[in-house]
């Protein structure tokens, strides 16, 4: 099986041929399922075997959205305290998060806060996050109702989902949905500042054209 | 579960001293005390990563660094491709299509003004913008394909996450083929990686590619692809690598001299905007005339020293542009070095340059040397009476040359946009080996007066095929390529006991019939040869580039073939009078130098195989 996820691994990453490439990252606190979701997502497995992540770990898949490939870099982070300096260092590079909790363990969601604060410190100001409360299929040893969950999203601003990673459920909708607001910020920033695509990629020379008779020339 | 990491020294530190007791104690132990605080469990730091655990991340990072670079390759593409776009518009005003030059108008095409650059296309040559938002206004929305182009890049890199492209890798300029790499590369067609091509656009560009390699061997889609930069590039990408020459130049040469590398802190970004500017307004435009002249007195060195000692500093490149892209690249020094000084007279109007010596040429010769003589030459817009050669010192791969070449009528403009072609060549009877050549934009001299260099050839043509860089060149280069490539594979059989030489095709031959074709055939003769073969192949009627495949037995001695030469001619079949003369080449132990001499060892050496190379064909005629 690791066998076969590798090769796996290999044939994603290596695949060129896709139009853009977003970085995500899964984060929350230690053993609410960040791995299990991602394994379910990236590779459709599931095991009830605990192992703690060591540090950080990453799948890629590729996706069809809206007529465009999209690489999916997912980084999987570990949720105990030792390794955050690690997986800090990973937030600046990431466009969207999926904030985690487990709906039966209070803990998890009490520190969702602190998680945002996280995500508010290291990353990109314009990174998309979105709640997602799992271990749904638990419902006996519910502690969060889904009401608590969304009435927290919504008091942060964000898009709130509850899964399983065990019984699949939204698993694959929390990624499209996080790719969809990502590509929805994506373009309207193009169209926001039209002028920044161009004078991002040559900056210096936009501004030092020559005028006069170069200017006709220019090759904008 | 989680590990606290927390330590049982509550309360300390980790920049803890010990206290006089404690070192007292050590001190009667007679141990190193670092051993006693390498015990130390500190509470504020978690507990450092176990082995494994820390191998476990490496190799994630080093999973994640293999996707970044492939990602940053990609990025690289995608610049490069714009950049290209960018670099080869035909528009020249106001009245033309800025991207394919074509007139608006009634009878003309359909204007559309680009909504990001304000600057008019072609409907052809822009799309339409539907999906912006502004639709509804009804107003019709162009992008032109540049600006399109440039949105697709800002998303398809996470530019417009970041705000700012990535760090991305351009696709490598040039590789530098050894010799001893080209026999394996020959074996391999270039239709076995042509289906790879992913989509519409690089099909296009393949299909140039093609041309401009002029059915050349290629090794794989990625040399296919450099091929392509090389040939759609022209002044501002040779710039940049030559400014990566320098810089890598001044970081690793450690030749005595190099302590005096003067310098230049030049806003090349301007100097790119000039030398695009120049391109797009096609440089055709009644250029200044320069004139040149060569004199062959000696340097005078005490005073070129002065010069060099005076200036000294640091090379800046200013253009992020380069920066990123140069950090990733190479240069290859093996095709030797040049050394030179640039001197530029602001009132006479003259470029004055100081060729000193060439160090470490690859040997064309059997015994190891070359005759080598350097080309000058003002790009673009080369003109035969710009050219200035040196004399050929013979017999050296580090040859003093020590000569004032003058240029005239250079004036400020051209600084900015020109660029001295240096060309090293390798004298020999039967034509001219290309032993390397450098490209030093003369924009430096615009802040600097005098500039001291010392350069690394680069190899930009691969073996002895044809030129690929831009017509400019071709057209500079003429006298070394014009008469078309031959492709001959060469085996010595040593059952038969004899030379098997298969003719396999040739290119770019010159048109001499008034149809503006040939009606070529070839022939060949050992000599020399007891037996007296000759052999023709048959005539390819009208056609330049033909293909022959056809193969011609001479039956020698393998410890003969040493002395031995194949003339090889190629001829334009006339009825009713002479056949004309289209090129010819000599291959052999005696008679021949560079490539044309390995293909001949590489036969000898490696009998029963067959050796298939390239060569040039010249205007001897000598030969026949």
């Amino acid at each position: 099986m690791v066998f076969t996820g590798d090769v796996k691994f290999q044939k994603d990453a290596a695949d060129q041929n896709f139009d853009y490439m977003f970085k995500l990252l899964i984060i929350g606190n230690s053993s609410v399922g960040k791995t299990s979701f991602l394994f379910r997502y990236a590779d459709d497995s599931f095991t009830s075997a605990f192992v703690s992540t060591v540090g950080i770990d990453f799948k890629v898949k590729t996706v069809f959205r809206h007529d465009k490939r999209v690489k999916l870099q997912i980084w999987d982070t570990a949720g105990q305290e030792r390794y955050r300096t690690i997986t800090t260092a990973y937030y600046r590079g990431a466009m969207g998060f999926i904030l985690m909790y487990d709906i039966t363990n209070e803990e998890s969601f009490n520190s969702v806060q602190d998680w945002v604060t996280q995500i508010k410190t290291y990353s990109w100001d314009n990174a998309q996050v979105i709640l997602v409360g799992n271990k749904c299929d638990m419902e006996d040893e519910r502690v969060i109702s889904f009401e608590r969950g969304k009435q927290l999203a919504e008091q942060l601003g964000v898009e709130f989902f509850e899964t399983s990673a065990k019984e699949n459920v939204n698993v694959k909708a929390v990624f499209e949905r996080l790719v969809d607001i990502i590509c929805d910020k994506m373009s309207d920033s193009l169209d926001a500042d039209p002028t920044l695509g161009s004078a991002g990629i040559m900056p210096t020379r936009l501004t030092n054209a020559p005028q006069g008779a170069q200017a006709a020339n220019c090759n904008c | 579960m989680i590990d606290s990491g927390g330590g049982d020294e509550a309360g300390s530190s980790r920049f803890v001293c010990p206290n006089d007791r404690q070192l007292a104690l050590r001190a009667k132990l007679e141990r190193g005390w670092s051993v006693k605080t390498s015990t130390f469990r500190y509470k504020s730091s978690p507990a450092p990563l176990r082995d494994d655990e820390q191998t476990a991340i490496l190799e994630v990072i080093r999973r994640a660094e293999q996707l970044d670079l492939m990602e940053q390759e990609r990025v690289g593409k995608l610049v490069e491709r714009l950049e290209n776009m960018r670099r080869h518009v035909l528009g020249r005003n106001a009245s033309q299509c800025l991207l394919c030059g074509d007139r608006f108008g009634i009878l003309g095409s359909k204007k559309a003004k680009c909504m990001d650059c304000q600057r008019f296309t072609c409907q052809r040559c822009a799309i339409e913008a539907t999906s912006i938002k502004q639709k509804r206004l009804g107003k019709d929305l162009w992008l032109c394909m540049i600006c399109s182009e440039t949105r697709e890049i800002w998303k398809k890199s996470g530019a417009w996450f970041f705000k700012g492209l990535p760090k991305y890798t351009l696709p490598k300029q040039n590789s530098v083929y050894g010799p001893n790499k080209s026999s394996h590369r020959n074996s391999r067609r270039y239709k076995n990686v042509n289906d790879d091509s992913s989509s519409d656009e690089d099909n296009r560009l393949w299909v140039q590619t093609q041309k401009n390699r002029r059915g050349s061997n290629t090794e794989s889609m990625h040399d296919a692809a450099e091929a392509l930069s090389q040939s759609h590039s022209s002044l501002p990408k040779s710039l940049g690598r030559q400014m990566s020459a320098i810089e890598t130049q001044m970081v690793k040469d450690d030749q005595p001299l190099r302590k005096h590398v003067s310098v230049l802190t030049l806003d090349e970004t301007k100097v790119w905007d000039d030398v695009v500017g120049e391109n797009s307004g096609n440089s055709s435009q009644a250029s200044k005339e320069s004139f040149a002249s060569r004199s062959t007195s000696e340097l005078n060195w005490s005073d070129s020293k002065g010069d060099e000692k005076r200036s000294s500093s640091i090379c800046s490149v200013s253009s992020s542009i380069f920066k990123s892209s140069n950090e990733e690249r190479k240069v290859d020094s093996s095709a030797g070095t040049v050394e030179l000084a640039l001197t530029y007279d602001p009132i006479n109007l003259t470029l004055h340059c100081s060729l000193y010596r060439a160090k470490n040429l690859k040997p064309m010769d059997i015994n190891g040397l070359a005759d080598p003589f350097c080309k000058l030459n003002i790009l673009p817009d080369a003109k035969t009476y710009t050219r200035l050669r040196t004399k050929t010192v013979h017999k050296s791969i580090n040859p003093e040359f020590n000569e004032n070449l003058t240029f005239y009528e250079i004036n400020e403009k051209n600084l900015a946009t020109k660029s001295l072609h240096i060309l090293v060549l390798d004298d020999d009877k039967y034509g001219h080996d290309y032993m390397g050549e450098t490209n030093i934009p003369l924009a430096k001299l615009r802040i600097q007066n005098t500039v001291y260099l010392c350069l690394p050839l680069e190899m930009l043509r691969t073996e002895q095929k044809g030129p690929t860089l831009s017509p400019d060149l071709n057209q500079w280069l003429d006298d070394l390529w014009s008469r078309g490539q031959i492709l001959l594979s060469l085996c010595y059989n040593t059952k038969k006991r004899s030379l098997v030489v298969r003719v396999v095709q040739c290119t770019n031959l010159l048109p001499m019939d008034n149809n503006g074709y040939s009606d070529p055939f070839v022939k060949l003769y050992l000599k020399p040869d007891p037996y007296h073969k000759k052999y023709k192949t048959t005539i390819k009627w009208k056609n330049l580039n033909p293909v022959y495949n056809e193969e011609f037995t001479f039956e020698t001695r393998l410890t003969e073939l040493a002395t031995q030469n194949l003339n090889v001619t190629v001829w334009d079949k006339d009825y009713g009078k002479s056949n004309d003369y289209l090129g010819g080449l000599v291959l052999g132990g005696l008679g021949s130098k560079g490539q044309r001499l390995k293909h001949w060892l590489d036969m000898i050496h490696y009998p029963d195989h067959y050796h298939e190379f390239w060569h040039n064909l010249t205007d001897d005629t000598q030969l026949d």
